[in-house]
This record gives C-alpha cells, structure tokens and sequence, in this order.
C-alpha cells in the first residue's frame, strides 16, 4: 500500500492553547489574518451548570485522497505528493480561488500579499529531515500526531490502533476522503460532536 | 564547546536554556544564525517536565526579543511626570543618578522610605527582597506576592515546612487529578496538559472546581463542580465531613505522620504543653498514648497513639482542664458542614459535591492542583488550610501521584539573609476587625498602606519605588489610588520589557534583557532540577539582566550586602548556599542538573520540619504568628451573604484575572500572532443574562462597583452562573501592525474595579476574584 502521510488528532487531549496555531504561524512565516491552522471553542452549549457540553476543535487541511482542490485547480499548482500530502506551488498558483471554494473545509487562505492561496504544509521541510510538524511537536496537551497511517508500525497507526471506536473524520461521505484522523472527546461534547462526525 | 551549545555547519549554534515568558521555565532549543540572530525557539526535549513541549508565549520569544517597541536604553525622564518626554542616558549614569537619589531620600527620611518591589519574579524574588532588606530598616516588597503564590507558599510552610501545590504537583502519576480554583493547563500548559492527557488516557480521574465551564478541562471532568467565588471554604468543610465520616481517611498517615492527635482544650482550642502539667521544658506538645493511658510527647517514638481521645488533664496547680485531639476540633467543625449545607453556600448540588470527594478519598493516589482562584480571596489561608489538611489525611502528601516537596521552595528561603530587625515595626498594614495585618506575610508591607504612604506621608513617608519586572498600574486593586500614588512620588524607577503605564509615570525607566538574551539560573518551579538558563545572543542595545541591575546598583548602595563583584559570583553563591552541588560555569556546561529530594520526601524517617514534626492539621506557626491554628468557616469579605446591602446594587459577582493560554499578565498583547487570536478584551457573561439585558455579542458595555468603571466588549457564555462574570486583566498595550488599540487612561484595566476594602488579614489579600458589579450598555 503506498504512503498516507496525515495527523491524527486526539480532540480529547486537546485544551485549546493555541500552541499549534502560533507554532505553524512561527515555523512557517504565515502572516497576520492568514491561518494554515486554527483551534475553535466549541460551545460551551446546553443548561448550566451540569448539562454542558464544550471541546476544542483544531482545523487545518484535511489532506484529503481525493482533493477537490486539486481537481479544481487550473494551473496545477495544487497536487498530491506521493507520500500522500496536498500542497500549493506558489510559483505557478494564480490566486483564482478555485480551490477556496471547492475545499470543504475552509483550511485555505487567499494571502492577500502575494495573491496566493495558503494552506497547511504539513510541514514537509520538517518532514524531509525526519522531523515532525511543528504543530505535532509542540502541543502541549499531546493531542496531536502524524506519520504514515498505511503502515501499522508507525507511531500514529498505534495510537489510531489503541482508541478504536472513538475516531471519526469530518465529511467522510464528501468524495474527497480526508485522511486527518480526530479521536472524539471521551465525554462532554456527544451531541457537540454527532454534527461533525456523522458517518 | 560546553554540550548545552551545539554548532550547527553553517556557523550558527543550538543553545540548550529555558523559556522565562511563564513560571514553568521550559527547557528549550534556540536556534541562532552565525550572525548571532536567534531564528526560532522550541521545546526541549530532553527537558523531564515538558519534553518538548512548547506553549504559544514561548514559541513567541523571537518575536518579543526582536520587537521593535522594547526599550533598547536607560531613558531619564525630562518633561513633567508622565508626560513623556525622556532623555536617553547611559547605564553608569543612570546607576549614579538613582543611587545619588537613594541616598539623599535615606540621608532626610531613613531607608524605610525606598520602597522595593517586582511583578511576578519568576527567580529574582530573593534579590528584590535583599534590595528592601538592604537599607536595614524594612523590606516593603512592594509586588503582588499578596494575590500571587505567598498564600498557597506560606501556608504550605506552615502546615508541612514544605510547599507541595504548585510543581509538586503529581499530575503524571495520580489516579485522581483535582484542578480546584487552578487552570495550570494554560498558564503552565508545558508540564501539566501533557501530563494531565496521559494521565487520563490510563484511566486517572478528574474533577474540576470552578466557576466556569469554560475552563478547558472542565468538559472533559468526571464531576465539575460549579462553585459560588470565594465559597470553596465550604466546599473543603464538606469534603473533610465526609472523608471524616465515611472513613476515607489514611488512618496510618493521619495518626502517625500528621498532628491530628495533638491535645488541645476543648475550651479554647489552644495546644496542651507538658509544661502546663509538670515543670518541664516549653512547647512539649503532647498526645495521649493509649498503651500507657498517659499523655507523651509528640516527638516520641512507637506510641500508641489515641487520634479520637477526649478526657481531663491536671494541671500543675491542681486544676483540671478538659482536653481532645486536634482531630475532634476537625470534625466537630466540619460535621457543621453537611454537603446540603454547604452546597447551598456554593451554588451547586450536593450530590456534585459528594462524588467528587470520594472520587479524590477512594483514588490510589490523588493531586490537588490549586492557585489564584482559591488565592485572590479575602478568607484565602481558610480554603488553604482545609485543602492541605485534605491532602495530609488522605494520605496524599509526599506519595508518588499525590502532592510532593520540590527542593527550590526550601532552597530559596534565606538567600537574602534575614529581614532588618525593624521589620516588624516599620513595616505598613492595617489593624483592626476588616484588618489587612499580614500575620503570615511580615516580609512585605500592605502594598494598599505603602501607596497610601507616597500619597500621605502616613505613617512615614514613602519617597522612592525601584521594581523590577513590575506593572503596579495592572496588578494592584484600586487603579485611581496607585496612579495617585505613584504621582506622589520623588522617585520612581521602573526596570521593563515595554514603556508600561507604569513605566510612563517613572523618572528612570531601564530596559530589561529578554530571556534569550541574559544568564540567569533556572529555578522556581524547576521541579527536581536547576537549570543553567544561558543567553542564546549577545543581548542587543543596552538592556540589561534585572539580576545584573539589583547587583550593580546594590553594591552603590551596601557593598557588604551584595559582595558580588559579577553575576557569576552571584550565580555561584546561591548555587553553593542551596547545596545544589554544582558551580555555575558546570551548570550551564551541562544545562540540567537534578538536585537530590527534600528530607520530608522520607517523612517516616525525616518527619516534616514543623514543630510538631508533623504535618500539620493544627498549624503551630498559625496560632505562634497570631493566625488561626485551625481553619474556620469563614465568609469572604464581599460578597452577596457578607455585603447584601451592596449586592442589592451591585447584584452580579465578578472574577478577575481569567487567564490567557497566549498572554502572560499584561504582557504581549503588541505580538501580532498572539494578539489576532484575543484581539479584544472582553467581559463573559451568561446567556441568561445577555437575554435578560438585551446585550448582544460584541456590545460595548459598562462595568461598575463601588471603586470605578470601565467599559469593554461582552461575550456571552452558556458556561457560568446568571449572577458571575469573568473579566480579563493585564490590557493596556496596543498592536501598532494589526492597528489594534492600546488602552489608555485605563479605560479597559480590571483593576479600576477592583477595591481596597476588604482583605485576607493573614495574608492582606484583596477580593480580586470575588468583586460585587453591575453591567449595563453603553
């Protein structure tokens, strides 16, 4: 089976710190109002004080088997790497926006500056020297991994491995087949969560 | 090369040091160019606390050392008071200038009359207070120690001779893990939310208490417990009721190891001493041992002892006195405090409060995580006193997963050699029945009296302020009063990152060096180890260490009181006095070094350094420092049950001081990539509210109390109570690149609303989570 590098995400562990969105802004020059990544507050929704529901949802791109984005994009600037990761060549992308609209998930930005659109890299600078996202390395609640899920050996196929039952992903019943895992919140978001784990 | 710098092939250099934007100190990789330009800063791995781990404020350190707003040189002021109008000049000159001004201050009014002070420390506590100590007269300690780590510190020395709450800690080997008025996943995320996470991953249970939802784990608790501010008193009666009452309780810990058998008189609760029985020699605090039907001395070894004895002893002169065990006078006050009871006190369900006590009384091993919402509250030593007494008889203290000693705590105390004889009597705090005296913080004046003292003369005056990493115009209640204050002054010398608030109000502001730019030693909340936290670049401009700066300018000042003629020496003598069995030059060769365990870690060999060589229930050092040796149920000083008649008005209970996971206090808001995440500050309050006052999202409204009135933006929340909001502080500073607003005049600074009226008087803590408001639109 060939390569899938992806994240996986363990929403559980996540305490909205905002670590992974200010690490992927520092490591990678991303601009002010531009975000490769961002962690929404979900909630707190429901009757206080005991029938509350609240978690911390980080987005980035989905890194999807089948990118609309790419379908979408006229000049080829957006493609998939054989490892599995979608990424923007600036050099050749136009700033049409095509890709805006087609990605499901709202994980692109026009950057106003140089009229491309931005996304997560899933840091593959960092990647290329066996070293993880700046994202994976830094959170500090642990909640986040990354690696190549088609390999059972690899350190996020044992995390995915140990949390059966509780990972979803966003829009699995898009044709675009995201490859980012999330591993639901243990408790205190089941309805906050039915929305976008559907599948 | 030493092994914590590591040369990269381009000429540039990794230098293994530690974060200083929070108190956890991460360890940290800083990259640097070979121009000597750090490029980026990351978790260290080998660092045992946060394994790499990095938070948003530290990931920021490039961009706040290269921040083209921090001040680069010593500026003298040359227009009026705050007008802002400075002359640069250079650091001899200024050291001249302020030591000439000291020493004609001291010559006409006394030493007493230059106060000392700090923000938050973070390690320079013992040098601000060798700055105060300096002159022989008083150490006022002009800092917010009082809201900040002395109450949950000094009770743990009280209690324990140790502090087992803060880095002691446990998180990653409990079975149980309470966050009680504490939210250390953001403010020290780099060593608890990873813990925390994997803790919880192998089953470990959790119980946040808290006043609001949002707090970032309290979804994800096996009981939240919404609590009223301040009521957490109650809440502990409750748990210690029923950990007494179900036999939760460790009996071997409690009888051994704690002084729950110490003899007390049922009449006035104060300890029975074997002198009052027989000439003997003072403070033989007694037990009864049950094997010889006879009172011993707590020290004496393989008693038999009696924790639920109760009886009459004859005293010297014949007469009799009814006596019981300290552990009587614990039950007897917490069986006041059924969970009904107090439940209706906190605002929440008894049954919230039944499941997390025997939740936390059943686990293997549990940990206590609190801070300033048990702290910043005016009966702060009570909740304190109750949690301790928790942990010591659920047999929790200094067991693996529970809460520990960590070495630095003792270690620092002495470094800046004992306070002026005087102390006692110069120093300023207020007396009688809402008094603010400070009975277990005699190091520091009340800082609301030492304002008070710039503006009156009262009772002496107060002439100059000189403080380090210090912002009093955010952190100290009362704003109107502290500029007043401040105003008053003759001088006023402010040591910063940024040109302040305070700061514009000073005669002499000098730049202070970032972390990445200055040695230093790593060591406050380091756990288990010290760290060399060695500069990464040469530091740029002019700034300068704040240790360098205490140093130079206290040697213009008393040369016996600080004899170091370099920081190294500096460096090497605290690292000698602390027995950290490491030179400084070895230090930041080797980056990490593990210092050996505090001597209760082997408590049933050691015992704890009190004077019941126990840990204490009935607090020895309370009652000798004229506090209460046994907690009581005491209401806060403002609040709808202690003040009705300014609730009738001001109806709605405000918490200040909501922290950021990306702000450290005031600081940072001028970072883009922090401040696009919080641009605003705004006030949270509850949806049931917002509908009932027709406020929407984003609505600019006002927040008034009996002390002022600012105004902000409002956020409603499914998250809190009807009658709570949460105010955020530390905002004054603009983002000039996002154009996002500075906030003069503090027109958005909490602190405008938060009063000087109500005080811990052990620990002259203002109500700053617990403050009566009312909002309206503006």
């Amino acid at each position: 089976m060939s390569k899938q590098m992806t994240l996986l995400i363990d929403l559980d562990r996540c305490n909205g710190c905002q670590a992974c969105t200010v690490a992927c802004k520092v490591e990678n020059n991303v601009i002010s109002g531009v975000f490769w990544n961002r962690v929404h507050r979900m909630g707190p929704v429901g009757k206080f004080p005991d029938k509350l529901e609240m978690f911390y949802f980080p987005m980035q791109c989905m890194h999807c088997e089948n990118p609309t984005c790419v379908v979408v994009c006229p000049t080829k600037a957006t493609y998939e790497t054989e490892d599995g990761i979608v990424l923007v060549d600036s050099d050749l992308c136009i700033g049409c926006e095509y890709c805006i609209w087609a990605c499901p998930y709202d994980a692109r930005t026009l950057n106003p500056e140089t009229k491309t659109v931005e996304k997560c890299m899933m840091c593959t600078h960092l990647l290329e020297k066996n070293e993880l996202p700046m994202c994976v390395y830094t959170c500090t609640g642990g909640a986040r991994h990354c690696g190549d899920i088609n390999d059972p050996n690899s350190e996020i196929s044992q995390v995915l491995a140990k949390n059966e039952g509780r990972q979803f992903k966003i829009h699995p019943e898009l044709t675009n087949k995201p490859s980012v895992i999330y591993l639901l919140p243990r408790k205190g978001a089941e309805t906050l969560c039915k929305s976008i784990s559907r599948s | 090369m030493s092994s914590s710098i590591i040369p990269l092939p381009d000429g540039g250099k990794i230098v293994k040091t530690n974060c200083f934007e929070c108190h956890s100190k991460c360890g940290v990789l800083c990259t640097v160019d070979k121009d000597d330009k750090l490029i980026k800063v990351q978790g260290n791995p080998e660092d045992p606390r946060n394994e790499g781990r990095m938070c948003a404020k530290g990931l920021s350190a490039p961009e706040i050392l290269y921040d083209p707003d921090r001040l680069r040189y010593p500026l003298l002021r040359v227009g009026e008071r705050g007008e802002g109008k400075w002359k640069r000049i250079s650091w001899d000159e200024a050291i001249k200038w302020l030591a000439d001004k000291v020493k004609a201050i001291t010559a006409e009014h006394g030493a007493k009359a230059i106060a000392y002070g700090q923000g938050t420390g973070r390690g320079t506590n013992q040098w601000t207070q060798l700055g105060g100590f300096m002159g022989g007269e008083v150490g006022h300690s002009l800092s917010p120690g009082n809201i900040c780590l002395v109450p949950m510190m000094v009770q743990g020395f009280m209690q324990f001779g140790m502090f087992p709450t803060f880095d002691g800690v446990d998180f990653d080997n409990a079975d149980c893990i309470v966050f009680w008025g504490s939210n250390t996943v953001w403010t020290e995320g780099s060593y608890s939310s990873g813990q925390v996470g994997r803790s919880r991953d192998r089953g470990a249970k959790l119980i946040v208490i808290d006043p609001f939802f949002e707090h970032p784990l309290a979804s994800k608790a096996d009981v939240f417990v919404p609590v009223r501010p301040s009521s957490d008193v109650y809440m502990a009666l409750a748990w210690l009721n029923i950990i007494i009452n179900e036999d939760l309780y460790d009996h071997e810990f409690t009888t051994k190891y704690s002084n729950a058998p110490l003899l007390i008189t049922v009449e006035d609760e104060l300890p029975v001493t074997l002198d009052m029985l027989e000439d003997a020699e003072p403070n033989v605090f007694l037990v009864w041992d049950k094997a010889t039907q006879s009172v011993k001395n707590i020290h004496d070894k393989d008693l038999d002892q009696d924790i639920w004895y109760r009886g009459e002893l004859t005293l010297k002169d014949g007469k009799k006195v009814e006596v019981k065990t300290a552990f009587w006078a614990l039950k007897e006050l917490a069986d006041e405090w059924s969970p009904a009871k107090a439940a209706e006190m906190c605002w929440c369900e008894p049954q919230q409060i039944i499941d997390s006590c025997r939740i936390y009384a059943n686990a293997e091993a549990a940990t206590i995580s609190v801070f300033q919402g048990i702290e910043e509250h005016t009966n702060c030593k009570e909740t304190l006193h109750l949690i301790n007494i928790i942990i010591s008889i659920t047999g929790n203290l200094e067991k693996k997963g529970g809460n520990l000693s960590m070495p630095f705590w003792q270690q620092m105390r002495g470094l800046a050699g004992k306070p002026p004889e005087t102390q006692a009597a110069l120093r300023m705090y207020e007396d009688g029945p809402e008094g603010a005296k400070g009975t277990l913080y005699g190091t520091a004046s009340l800082p609301k009296a030492a304002f008070a003292a710039m503006r009156t003369g009262k009772p002496y005056p107060i002439k100059a302020y000189i403080c380090v990493q210090g912002n009093p115009l955010s952190w100290a209640e009362n704003t109107k009063k502290v500029r007043e204050s401040l105003m008053s002054l003759d001088v006023l010398c402010m040591m910063d990152y940024y040109m302040s608030p305070t700061c514009e109000l000073a005669d002499l502001v000098l730049p202070a060096a970032h972390w990445t730019e200055r040695d230093y030693i790593g060591d406050e909340v380091c756990s288990e180890w010290v760290f060399g936290q060695q500069k990464a670049v040469e530091p740029l401009y002019e700034r300068w260490s704040d240790i360098t700066f205490w140093r130079t300018y206290g040697r213009e000042i008393n040369k016996e009181a600080w004899p170091w003629e370099t920081d190294e020496e500096l460096f090497d003598y605290q690292l000698k006095e602390t027995n950290a069995g490491v030179t400084w030059k070895e230090l930041k060769g080797k980056w990490i070094h593990h210092l050996p365990p505090f001597s209760s870690r082997e408590y049933w060999k050691n015992g704890f350094p009190t004077p019941t060589g126990r840990a204490e229930l009935y607090s020895i050092g309370n009652l000798r420092a004229g506090a209460f040796p046994l907690p009581r149920a005491e209401e806060a000083k403002e609040t709808p049950y202690s003040k009705p008649e300014m609730a009738a008005e001001y109806p709605l209970i405000a918490v200040t001081g909501r922290r950021y996971p990306i702000y450290y206090h005031s600081s940072f808001r001028g970072i883009p990539h922090l401040r696009e995440l919080a641009p605003h500050p705004m006030v949270v309050i509850s949806t049931a509210l917002a509908k009932k006052q027709n406020i929407q999202d984003g609505d600019e409204v006002y927040i008034e109390t009996v002390t002022g009135k600012i105004s902000m933006q409002a956020r409603s929340s499914d998250g809190l109570h009807e009658r709570m909001i949460m105010i955020p502080h530390g905002w004054w500073q603009g983002c000039p690149e996002l154009n996002l607003p500075a906030y003069p005049d503090d027109s958005a600074n909490v602190n405008v609303l938060t009063g000087d009226k109500a005080y811990s008087n052990e620990f002259m803590t203002p109500n700053m989570r617990s403050v009566l408001c009312k909002i309206y639109k503006k």
